[in-house]
């Protein structure tokens, strides 16, 4: 790689890391966790600068931490459970306008497995259609969809107070 | 019910986003990285091909020796012995012209006939090396029959002295 397509590169990663780095923290729930599916997807685009600079290197990029964060070598090098803080234990009723709940459903996010969580983050956060989900994480619509079901289900059995939080909305 | 759940999946979501860390100077440790794997897939690749070079060596020398017949048991009785090659030997000398002249025959016995010269009954014996298995269905050479230059004299007649002058000086 020479100095000028260095250059674009340092650009890039300089411009586009704090996106990436909040859907890396969503993807893992962990700081540390999140830096490093951030440099190992990186680690695994500078080989192919030189072919996608042209292209959509965000795209890539976003794919391979897509596919890294549910790969089956990534679970196995990592599988410890993800610590709590003090701040995601579920809390008890709090009549301040749905803080508790909010609490109580960060918490639940950091217990899906990362398959269910990848697929929570691409629909609810980047707001992506089934459709691009799958063709981004690499497998089918109806996998797609099994998984959110499965995501919502879980996330609503972990919530507490679900049935107060209708009544409030 | 669904709608007011995802919209609070959502702005969780958001919420957990804006507390991403912030990384600096993920492009020089990522290239570190990219140079340890490279490193690392050159050493386990020369690694891998040793080992299948050491593997397969001694099978490849197994396989192509099995081609050969097996070797020859040796005899109980002493110290096995040096096989010497076969000596091929010119059939020629093998040949040996068997001339049957009738010794003069009974006279007046017109129905013997006398062995006709010139036609030496030749008994070819089969050029075969022994401890060699023969090859089925080759010929061996015709052997040449040597004719005498002097012609034999008839029956019961003694041939002719042959005489050679000798020039005087």
């Amino acid at each position: 790689m020479d100095e000028d397509e260095r250059a674009r590169l340092a650009e890039f990663v300089g411009s586009r890391t704090p996106a990436l780095m909040r859907v890396a923290y969503l993807l893992t729930g962990d700081r540390n966790a999140a830096e490093d599916l951030f440099q190992s997807a990186l680690a695994r685009t500078i080989p192919k600068w030189g072919t996608i600079r042209h292209a959509d290197p965000e795209g890539y990029l976003r794919v391979v931490m897509y596919r890294e964060q549910i790969s089956w070598w990534r679970r196995l090098r990592r599988w410890r459970e993800t610590p709590l803080n003090p701040a995601d234990e579920p809390v008890g009723g709090d009549p301040s306008g749905g803080t508790d709940v909010r609490l109580a459903m960060r918490a639940a996010l950091r217990h899906l497995p990362p398959t269910q969580r990848a697929v929570v983050v691409l629909r609810y956060y980047e707001d992506l259609p089934e459709a691009r989900v799958a063709e981004l994480l690499g497998c089918s619509v109806g996998t797609v969809r099994s998984r959110t079901h499965r995501a919502v289900k879980r996330l609503r059995d972990l919530l507490p107070d679900v049935d107060r939080l209708e009544v409030r909305r | 019910m669904t709608e007011p759940f995802e919209h609070l999946i959502r702005s969780t979501l958001t919420d957990l986003a804006e507390e991403a860390p912030i990384v600096h100077d993920q492009l020089s440790r990522a290239e570190r990285r990219v140079r340890n794997r490279r490193r690392a897939t050159v050493t386990v690749g020369a690694v891998s091909t040793l080992a299948a070079i050491l593997i397969a060596t001694p099978l490849a020398l197994a396989a192509t020796g099995s081609d050969e017949p097996p070797p020859a048991v040796p005899s109980p009785a002493g110290p096995a012995a040096v096989p010497s090659p076969p000596v091929p030997t010119p059939s020629a000398p093998t040949t040996v012209p068997t001339v049957e002249p009738s010794p003069g025959g009974a006279p007046g016995d017109p129905s013997i006939t006398p062995g006709v010269p010139g036609q030496p009954t030749v008994k070819p014996s089969p050029s075969t090396r022994p401890g060699l298995p023969s090859t089925p269905g080759a010929p061996g050479k015709p052997l040449v029959s040597p004719t005498p230059t002097t012609p034999l004299g008839p029956p019961g007649v003694p041939g002719r002295p042959t005489v050679t002058p000798i020039p005087s000086r």
